[in-house]
């Protein structure tokens, strides 16, 4: 793994110009050598990138387990580097897709080679707060954070297999006097609210034909997490990659939504 | 109009509001409750008791006591999930026994939940074989581990394969999941396993299964209209 760039060097316009430096390398490199043939791989939750989200004030450093929240159980994916948080967004947000239009929530963070980086972007599919009257306070809903995968420089990172990835933890959430709580895996064949989120992306993203070439690796990211109600909720372990490629980039015939 | 038509309204606003509060109350009490519970006969979260997991027969499960350094006997979960017939996709069934250790807490004010200190994972061994792991999470080759198989993800999860089961264990840190694993009993059956014995390599016929690809795309993919 290489070492992270400290913030305050990034910060610096030097480093900033080695960012826009490495971003127009890697672009020119892909347009030499093409999709997807880079040679070093990226997308590497045994190590670069984490497999669950750290709590906010977390390092995402080694030791910090006691600060996992979530489970990574959705990569999205694309050949450009338009595959970004604003391009899963845009899709969440759909009616088709399921409607995830809102982005709620409070924060969380992702492990990205050496970056422990606050997530890009939140889509809930209900609206929640005071903002949201007359409807209640709280709604169950599903909901995500994600992120779009960096490299040591903070660049997109571009994986030689998948293109560039955004890690999304997804899950369904009920209410309870305690606020939100992911649904407890116990009592419901539902699978939990860590499954049933990533389902329902399967169904309403995947199934529908709209994103084909989904795939699943099995990550045994099945850590078991206390919800503030006293239930507990764990992933299946199973994580679910869905493409999201530019229109120009999907197969003749297919919609482009 | 009357006094008592009066406080009718405050009586359908009061009487919700009192009952949440004396089930906040109940629950706070109940789960303080949890946080005590230790010894031969711990009062569990939910879920099994150890004496009904001791009957249990369909295959070994493991454990590292009533107690982990500290650490209570949380919860037994026995688990099982028939997978959705109706999804393609994901079908996957799974059946396990998890043996929770310890609690944690949630920082106020957060959202999400905090992960259980220690978990001990006993699945049929089919259902989450080494080759269903992705090469991606693991962290070196696989190592043998009290005579059984063992494949490391992270430093705070490790996979063991002995017998007809697979087993997961989480922790907070190395060294936990380590002592974990050397700490391993039967839980169930008429002569379980004591700690320290050898586990031995998995023995199990499985149906092959595509685990990883399980998505071709679609046969007749939609048009754009």
């Amino acid at each position: 793994m290489v070492a992270p760039i400290p913030r305050w060097v990034y910060d610096s316009m030097l480093a900033r110009a080695l960012g826009i430096g490495a971003v127009a390398a890697t672009s020119t490199a892909v347009a030499v050598i093409g999709w997807p043939h880079l040679t070093q791989a990226h997308l590497n939750p045994g190590g670069d990138t984490g497999k669950y989200t750290y709590r906010e004030g977390s390092t995402c450093a080694m030791g910090a387990s006691g600060s996992w929240v979530d489970p990574i159980n959705v990569v999205f994916y694309g050949p450009d580097s338009g595959a970004n948080y604003n391009r899963v967004a845009s899709h969440a947000s759909r009616g088709d897709h399921g409607g995830w239009g809102y982005h709620q929530g409070t924060t969380q963070y992702f492990l990205t080679h050496g970056w422990c980086r606050q997530r890009d972007q939140q889509s809930n599919s209900n609206c929640q707060g005071v903002g949201c009257l007359p409807l209640p306070p709280c709604q169950p809903q599903y909901h995500m954070r994600y992120l779009t995968g960096r490299t040591s420089s903070g660049s997109y990172d571009y994986d030689p297999s998948i293109g560039y990835y955004n890690l999304a933890a997804a899950h369904h959430e009920e209410c309870s006097t305690c606020g939100h709580s992911v649904d407890d895996n116990n009592g419901s064949n539902s699978g939990g609210g860590f499954n049933m989120a990533r389902e329902d992306i399967r169904e309403n993203w995947v199934d529908s034909g709209y994103h084909p070439y989904g795939q699943t690796q099995y990550w045994d990211n099945k850590q078991h997490f206390l919800q503030c109600d006293g239930g507990t909720a764990w992933g299946s372990g199973e994580v679910m990659f869905v493409q999201i490629p530019s229109c120009g980039d999907y197969p003749p015939g297919t919609s482009c939504k | 109009m009357s006094s008592s038509r009066r406080s009718r309204p405050f009586f359908f606003v009061l009487a919700p509001a009192v009952a949440l509060g004396l089930g906040s109350l109940f629950s706070f009490l109940a789960i303080g409750n949890l946080d005590r519970s230790s010894g031969a006969s711990p009062a569990l979260a939910s879920g099994w008791t150890v004496k009904e997991a001791s009957a249990f027969q369909e295959f070994p499960i493991y454990w590292v006591g009533d107690d982990f350094g500290g650490l209570p006997l949380r919860q037994i979960i026995r688990y099982e999930y028939a997978g959705d017939p109706t999804n393609t996709l994901y079908p996957t069934s799974e059946d396990s026994v998890t043996v929770e250790y310890g609690d944690c807490e949630i920082p106020p004010g957060a959202e999400g939940g905090c992960p259980i200190p220690l978990v001990i994972e006993t699945d049929s061994y089919c259902d989450v074989p080494p080759e269903r792991i992705s090469d991606s999470v693991k962290t070196g080759p696989p190592v043998m581990l009290r005579g059984a198989q063992a494949q490391w993800m992270g430093d705070y999860h490790v996979r063991i394969w002995t017998g007809n089961v697979s087993i997961g264990i989480w922790g907070t840190n190395q060294q936990m999941v380590k002592d974990a694993a050397e700490r391993l009993a039967g839980l169930n059956g008429s002569t379980p396993l004591r700690a320290g014995e050898e586990l031995g390599p998995p023995q199990a016929m499985c149906a092959q299964r595509d685990w990883h690809w399980n998505n071709p795309p679609p046969e007749e993919p939609k048009t754009t209209s």
